[in-house]
């Protein structure tokens, strides 16, 4: 299951959704929004997509990953709208017979995610300032 | 670009771009069936000055691929301006 959502990501719900019978192993890695950057302090995150462009990636990346790695089930959800501190702004799950696999295939998973994927974000910081997050020339 | 205009693409901005700019959408008027990325991009850092900055990089998708600048898009394309991107 891939998806781009506003609405709160609820890992737990994840989980239940990733675990199979067949599976030892479930793996999760989850983005959260911090309480500073290198400067200042941080009162939330505003994050923007393409959200078709996005989607598109992630069914890439999900073939990609059932290619490689031998795994039962994937799951890779973003977020966008405004998260405050705290809050989870993507994660991506992996369940496999084996610990492994799963590790490897979910890195895979969110470091494309942060490759490839058309998403930006903008910092809100608790003096009131805000600023777009730099960021890296999209790799797809 | 000849002064003869018939046609316009719809680009999608997002981001630090859309924010700047004031619009999630620029329309730049064409009057071939065509026009390569390339050309889109002299047209937009002449229009929009703020496109110009050096510090200021983007690419384009074109139906939701990465293309270079020398692909050649139609008004028909669902094109999109891909500022840095800062996922996660």
């Amino acid at each position: 299951m891939i998806s781009i959502t506003k609405d709160i990501i609820d890992q737990l719900k994840i989980l239940e959704q990733l675990k199979d019978n067949s599976s030892g192993a479930v793996v999760f890695f989850t983005g959260i929004v911090r309480d500073h950057n290198s400067k200042e302090k941080v009162e939330g995150i505003f994050y923007e997509a393409y959200e078709e462009m996005v989607e598109e990636i992630l069914k890439k990346i999900e073939k990609e990953i059932s290619g490689n790695w031998n795994i039962k089930k994937f799951i890779a959800i973003h977020r966008i709208g405004y998260l405050k501190v705290g809050e989870i702004s993507v994660i991506v799950g992996v369940s496999s017979e084996h610990r492994k696999e799963a590790f490897e295939a979910c890195s895979y998973g969110i470091d494309n995610i942060k490759k490839r994927c058309p998403i930006w974000k903008k910092e809100v910081m608790k003096s009131g300032d805000s600023e777009w997050v730099q960021g890296v020339m999209i790799n797809e | 670009m000849n002064s003869c205009q018939d046609t316009t693409l719809k680009i999608k901005v997002f981001g630090i771009v859309r924010e700047k700019l004031k619009s999630d959408t620029l329309n730049i008027p064409i009057n071939n069936n065509s026009i390569s990325l390339e050309e889109i991009k002299k047209y937009l850092k002449e229009f929009y000055p703020y496109l110009s900055k050096n510090e200021i990089n983007f690419v384009f998708a074109v139906n939701k691929i990465i293309r270079n600048e020398n692909f050649n898009v139609t008004s028909s394309d669902e094109i999109a301006l891909i500022p840095p991107i800062s996922g996660g």
